[in-house]
């Protein structure tokens, strides 16, 4: 089933472009991991003053100003957080980096300053009563005040799917001689990409579930290629990998 | 490469994970309200059946009558708590068969598990055995740290000994919060087991869920955190009735209807919090089957 919601964008150079929205759960991860930050940070911040308070004490006049200073580098600090690091880290904060969401324009440009103090601070209206999550949750295009006002989107990365896959050196031999009977070509890219994914999540996967998905996947493959096992005891993911390389030559990476 | 039109679902990210659950939820509201007003109804006959039984005892005075309508409202409570421990099992079902490509009716689910109650009580029941057991283990963890630490602080009555009776007390506590929260993410998902495996009963159920968790419990707390975090602010307003009447006299009128008030706006957004939670734990059962089993992985 669809679980994310994808959107279209037009560039200034009319090119469309696709996203898919980062979605409440992401948003919220996101935060959580900045708003610990930030409180970490606002933490050190107070501790300093506190120190600074203690040493200034003494000097006749000065405390007015010290509290002025504090104020304002705590209010700068409070608003800034998300500003400085939407505007210089393109659209990501550290939160936003872990869950692998940004924020773009509508038109899928990078965020300028104007969009991150808008989104900054409107943060403020947006969690009162958890306005932005009811918003998140019921607008077609996932948007908080911040977002309305900015002309914003938060959306997902592209996922890095190049994860390494080990081949043993022995299926090459087994691949060639699948390669020759041309019976592999009725394998659709969907069944490819299931490959794929097996060969990937196969280090993670337990043992039990090793031994039982790869001989799944063995019949499988036989069952849609009409393909016959020569040995008696066929070593599956051995099988699997030697499908997979002939599907690589089929297929492409 | 060509790319397929149908891009099957992988491994989830924590956030995706909770994306998921909002889709299904949204997009199965009718069914998944309708099987959360059963529930609650189920739990709320139960109470009604209180009121009898009460009157019987006061009516009739006599010890034996009161022993024996409250064994028949025991009887009344485990029935109606098995109930509608059912109607989330169906919740979660719905979710999960959906999650595989194979959607149910409410109809289909239910009858599916219609034979299920008592195994989903026996869960309930296993699982307030152990919640008792780790809760005790737990605190006395917690109570060695502190004594260690206080002990120490007494006997060295000076600097170092307040140092190193912060250093045990904080050990302490974070052993206890370790336990509980390691066991907590362990039995997170026990009803699926029984919902969608035919698991034979709950010990199994919580073997299984304990099996499949273990690796991920650090995920799993934080999905829970992050889910959390979203009604957070919604549990807040359900509960801002009952602290404005905090101050006024117990029996005065303005204290019972703030008291009411909240109650009331709690058992709503419980019918709306129910299946939530009910889909995160299946798309979660979902994500470790996968992740583990490799169950997503067919032609």
């Amino acid at each position: 089933m669809q679980y994310l919601k994808r959107v279209k964008s037009r560039t200034p150079e009319s090119v469309e472009l696709e996203f898919t929205l980062a979605g409440i759960g992401s948003r919220a991860l996101a935060l959580l991991i900045d708003y610990m930050l930030w409180m970490v940070i606002l933490m050190v911040l107070l501790t300093a003053f506190a120190f600074l308070d203690y040493l200034v004490a003494k000097i006749d006049g000065a405390g007015k100003w010290i509290i002025s200073i504090q104020f304002l580098m705590f209010f700068v600090v409070y608003i800034g957080y998300f500003i400085f690091f939407e505007t210089l880290w393109q659209g990501q904060t550290p939160g936003k980096r872990y869950a692998k969401i940004r924020v773009i324009r509508d038109d899928g440009r990078n965020p300028g300053l104007q969009q991150a103090i808008m989104r900054s601070l409107l943060r403020t209206f947006d969690d009162i009563l958890s306005l932005g999550v009811l918003l998140i949750l019921f607008t077609k295009q996932e948007k908080r005040l911040g977002d309305l006002v900015a002309g914003t989107i938060v959306i997902q990365e592209a996922q890095n799917t190049t994860q390494e896959i080990s081949i043993d050196p022995a299926a090459q031999e087994l691949a060639d001689a699948l390669a020759e009977t041309g019976r592999l070509a009725v394998l659709t890219p969907d069944e490819f990409a299931t490959l794929r994914r097996y060969l990937q999540r196969y280090p993670t996967l337990s043992k039990q579930a090793q031994i039982t998905v790869s001989n799944n996947l063995h019949q499988e493959i036989l069952a849609i290629t009409k393909l016959y096992p020569k040995t008696e005891k066929p070593n599956h993911h051995l099988f699997l990998q030697a499908v997979y390389l002939v599907c690589l030559q089929q297929f492409g990476g | 490469m060509r790319k397929s039109a149908s891009d099957p679902m992988g491994t989830l990210s924590v956030g995706n994970v909770i994306n998921a659950a909002v889709a299904l939820y949204k997009s199965n509201f009718r069914d998944f309200f309708a099987l959360a007003l059963r529930s609650m109804s189920w739990v709320l006959l139960a109470l009604v059946g209180l009121v009898p039984v009460v009157g019987v005892a006061i009516a009739i005075n006599n010890i034996g009558v009161t022993v024996l309508a409250g064994v028949a409202w025991l009887a009344l409570l485990l029935f109606c708590s098995a109930k509608a421990m059912t109607n989330r099992g169906v919740v979660a079902r719905m979710a999960y068969q959906q999650l595989i490509n194979q959607k149910e009716t409410l109809e289909s689910a239910s009858s599916q598990l219609a034979n299920s109650h008592w195994k989903f009580l026996g869960l309930a029941l296993w699982l307030g055995l152990f919640v008792i057991g780790v809760g005790i283990l737990s605190y006395l963890i917690l109570a060695i740290g502190v004594g260690i630490g206080v002990a120490l602080a007494m006997s060295l009555n000076n600097i170092l000994g307040y140092i190193l009776a912060a250093i045990f007390s904080i050990a302490g506590f974070v052993a206890f919060l370790w336990i509980f929260l390691r066991f907590y993410s362990d039995w997170f998902v026990a009803e699926l087991p029984i919902a969608v495996e035919r698991c034979p009963n709950g010990l199994d159920a919580i073997g299984r869920s304990r099996q499949l968790s273990a690796p991920f419990s650090s995920r799993i707390l934080m999905i829970i955190l992050v889910a959390f975090l979203i009604v957070l602010p919604l549990s807040i307003v359900a509960n801002i009735p009952g602290i404005a009447g905090i101050g006024q006299p117990p029996t005065s009128p303005a204290y019972l209807i703030s008291q009411a008030v909240n109650l009331a706006l709690s058992l709503l957004l419980e019918l709306f919090l129910m299946p939530f939670w009910q889909v995160i734990k299946s798309v979660v059962y979902f994500d470790l089957r996968s992740r583990l089993e490799g169950a997503d992985l067919k032609m």
